[in-house]
């Protein structure tokens, strides 16, 4: 009897539970876990995106080993992907120092260091390229000042690189949060340092870095992700070239999907390798995290 | 508990439902007075679209039980995702203007609707429209399109920078025909301004700028790009392509690759607004474009003293190609019939002869092309009408955009001098038969 009645309070908790999450449930299988699925099954088909797809098993995936355009696009990402990321955080970290200065007028300068995050990417893509014109662009006068001239954007050797540095862009967003890891850090353990008579880059070594290391976790796994998927910038600023410099796996994926003839499918395999890519890389930093990553631990 | 949640869901569901059963909805759109609604999507803007929107309002007054609407859309030539989506999603416009020369591509997708059932007299239509223009209209024998305006590519040359170079703008007057090859750049080098660095403050020309394409050059070279009978393109085989892709490597090898990649990115970016375009600041003397440039040199360079001639060929003979823009039904349109009534009016004389007359763009509706009065404001149109019985046209198939973007890789490779004509084209040439096959 007591049982029952339990197990029916258990119910109508679970039920109620249920509901409170549905929103989120109904939009993670309807937006999330359904076109996850359905990308699967699409990366096996010809298909344009009318019609019936027609299967063809793996060949979207064998293709890929031949299309040489697809090993350039994924060169090009991970090349993106593995500056922009340890760049971001580095970024991100120096932001957060900055913001976290006892100064009077902190407020504003916090204001002004998260401004460009809050800004739609477009916008700053637009921006950024008069930023790198090669004669106007300010980056380049301030650059002309030391004999330096960087053709930014038309040179291959140097496109990858400037949508590195328009990412930075987007690093105060990550500061905010480091900062808020930073000021949760303990000032006993400062002061405790301070006792020893560590100096600053002490301190940062050995207290403020370690105790950051789960934030900074989070900003590689996110980074990461977003790194994989670039895809606004090149689209906007520079359409995949000079010459495929800034093909990325996404921008091409894209070119399949919706500009080339019939390849919707080929897109959603590309998609689905991507995919398989990101979880892969995010597998791998968590479990390596436990050699780098800080954890506190109770007692 | 339980009972009222369900009920909540349900009346969510029953919502839901209703909300997107009206896409898949088969009754014809009707406005609220009761008229059959067509919408007619385009990227176009500016001049273009106001006449576009003038046109369907004629055709509202003269057809009370029809309203079509003219909307404005994101989207570029090759680059149609707005349209896919929502065509897949069964909410896609009645009628889309597309860019010609990728109906083969959109038809063969199956995005396009076959309008052969809907043609009560095909003979009249062949009869009446351009020749090239309506080869790209039709896939597999069947109609998919009304072709609409049409263009050619000349170059423009700023007659006072000419002057002061030493030059007689005369020699470039079309009355002396096609202007040497070699002649061209011999003057367009002396063209070029540096600064104290060396970089480029003006040039003479630039092959990479606006319709400096991979197949202005190749065409210039009498290329054909592409085997008919064998369905094949032939960047390797065809010696008009090899000449095209060496003229352009040779060109950026004479200015320094990159020299002249900087000047581009300085005065020719990306997204670049036509008040900017380096004709129109007088950053290059000469210019490769088609007949809309017209328009943005008279609207921002009005004190310019320019002329309009022939691509510079190699053996003096007039060359140029042509493309241009068509009307579309979507699949999925619950008003065909009305959308194709309205598109016969668009793209047929009424529409072709307004959208000439007021819109500084040749047409590809020959009637209103012959009667067409090419004096006063169009005067500028008859040199490029002329070229018209001159010029090639892209070959329509059913991979175009990717074609077009490996071609526009192999040209980066030239401007940078990245790679030799004959490696850039075999990398093309590979790229496209892995595609096609």
């Amino acid at each position: 009897m007591v049982n029952g009645l339990a197990s029916r309070k258990k119910r109508a908790a679970l039920i109620t539970g249920l509901v409170m999450i549905s929103p989120w449930l109904v939009n993670m299988l309807l937006m999330i876990v359904y076109p996850t699925l359905y990308n699967l099954g699409i990366g096996m088909t010809h298909y344009s995106g009318m019609g019936t797809p027609k299967w063809i098993g793996f060949d979207n995936y064998t293709f890929m080993f031949k299309d040489k355009l697809y090993g350039k696009s994924l060169y090009n990402t991970i090349y993106y992907t593995l500056l922009a990321v340890p760049i971001g955080v580095c970024t991100a970290m120096l932001l957060a120092l900055a913001m976290n200065r006892k100064l009077k007028e902190i407020a504003l300068y916090r204001a002004i260091l998260a401004l460009p995050s809050v800004l739609p990417l477009f916008a700053l893509a637009l921006v950024f390229m008069w930023v790198m014109n090669p004669r106007y662009g300010i980056l380049n006068i301030m650059l002309g000042l030391a004999g330096i001239h960087v053709d930014w954007l038309g040179d291959p050797r140097w496109a990858k690189f400037s949508l590195v540095l328009l990412s930075q862009l987007g690093a105060g967003q990550y500061g905010l949060i480091f900062l808020a890891a930073m000021r949760g850090i303990s000032p006993d353990l400062y002061d405790a340092a301070s006792i020893d008579g560590a100096n600053g880059i002490q301190k940062f070594w050995r207290i403020t870095f370690p105790m950051m290391t789960p934030i900074i976790l989070y900003d590689v796994i996110v980074g990461v992700g977003f790194g994989l998927q670039v895809f606004m910038q090149a689209y906007i600023m520079t359409q995949g070239g000079p010459a495929n410099a800034t093909m990325f796996n996404a921008l091409y994926i894209y070119n399949n999907a919706f500009r080339y003839g019939s390849s919707i499918g080929y897109a959603a395999a590309m998609s689905n390798v991507l995919f398989f890519i990101n979880v892969v890389v995010a597998v791998v930093i968590f479990k390596t995290s436990k050699y780098w990553v800080y954890e506190e631990t109770n007692g | 508990m339980l009972k009222k949640i369900l009920s909540i869901l349900l009346v969510l569901t029953m919502v839901s439902t209703a909300v997107f059963a009206n896409g898949a909805s088969d009754e014809k759109p009707m406005t609220e007075d009761g008229k059959v609604k067509v919408t007619m999507w385009t990227i176009s803007t500016g001049q273009e679209l106001e006449i576009m929107q003038e046109l369907a309002q004629t055709y509202n007054g003269e057809h009370p039980e029809v309203s079509v609407e003219v909307v404005q859309v994101v989207g570029s030539e090759t680059d149609t995702s707005k349209l896919m989506a929502a065509v897949v999603g069964g909410v896609g416009p009645d009628i889309y203007f597309l860019d010609r020369f990728t109906v083969a591509q959109r038809a063969s997708e199956g995005v396009l609707m076959d309008l052969t059932p809907l043609v009560e007299d095909r003979a009249y239509l062949e009869d009446n429209y351009m020749p090239a223009a309506w080869r790209e209209v039709v896939y597999e024998g069947e109609i998919y399109a009304l072709p609409f305006d049409t263009d050619a590519r000349m170059i423009y040359y700023n007659k006072d920078l000419i002057r002061e170079a030493g030059f007689d703008p005369a020699e470039f007057d079309m009355a002396n025909g096609p202007m040497d090859i070699d002649r061209f750049k011999e003057i367009a080098m002396a063209l070029n301004v540096t600064d104290e660095s060396g970089a480029y403050t003006q040039i003479g020309f630039s092959p990479f700028v606006d319709q400096g394409w991979h197949y202005t050059w190749g065409y210039v070279h009498d290329a054909d790009f592409y085997d008919e009978k064998a369905h094949q393109m032939t960047l390797t085989e065809d010696k008009g392509v090899m000449e095209g892709f060496q003229f352009m490597y040779d060109w950026a090898k004479s200015m320094d690759p990159q020299k002249l990649a900087t000047w581009k990115s300085t005065y020719y970016p990306q997204d670049m607004s036509p008040a900017n375009h380096p004709f129109v600041t007088k950053k290059c003397a000469m210019v490769c474009s088609g007949p809309w440039r017209m328009d943005t040199i008279n609207r921002y360079g009005s004190d310019i003293d320019y002329g309009v001639t022939y691509l510079p060929t190699p053996d003096k003979s007039v060359k140029s190609w042509a493309g241009g823009w068509c009307v579309v039904i979507p699949e999925g349109s619950k008003v065909p019939e009305e959308a194709f009534a309205f598109m016969n009016y668009f793209a047929g004389e009424p529409g072709q002869t307004k959208y000439m007359n007021e819109g500084n763009h040749l047409v590809t509706w020959m009637p209103s092309m012959e009667n067409g009065d090419f004096s006063g404001s169009n005067a500028h149109l008859a040199p490029f009408k002329a070229l018209l019985a001159e010029a090639d046209s892209r070959p329509p198939l059913a991979i175009g955009a990717f074609i077009w973007d490996q071609l526009t890789v192999a040209q980066d490779k030239m401007a940078l001098n990245e790679s030799t004509p004959a490696e850039a084209l075999a990398e093309a040439q590979e790229l496209i038969n892995q595609r096609l096959n």
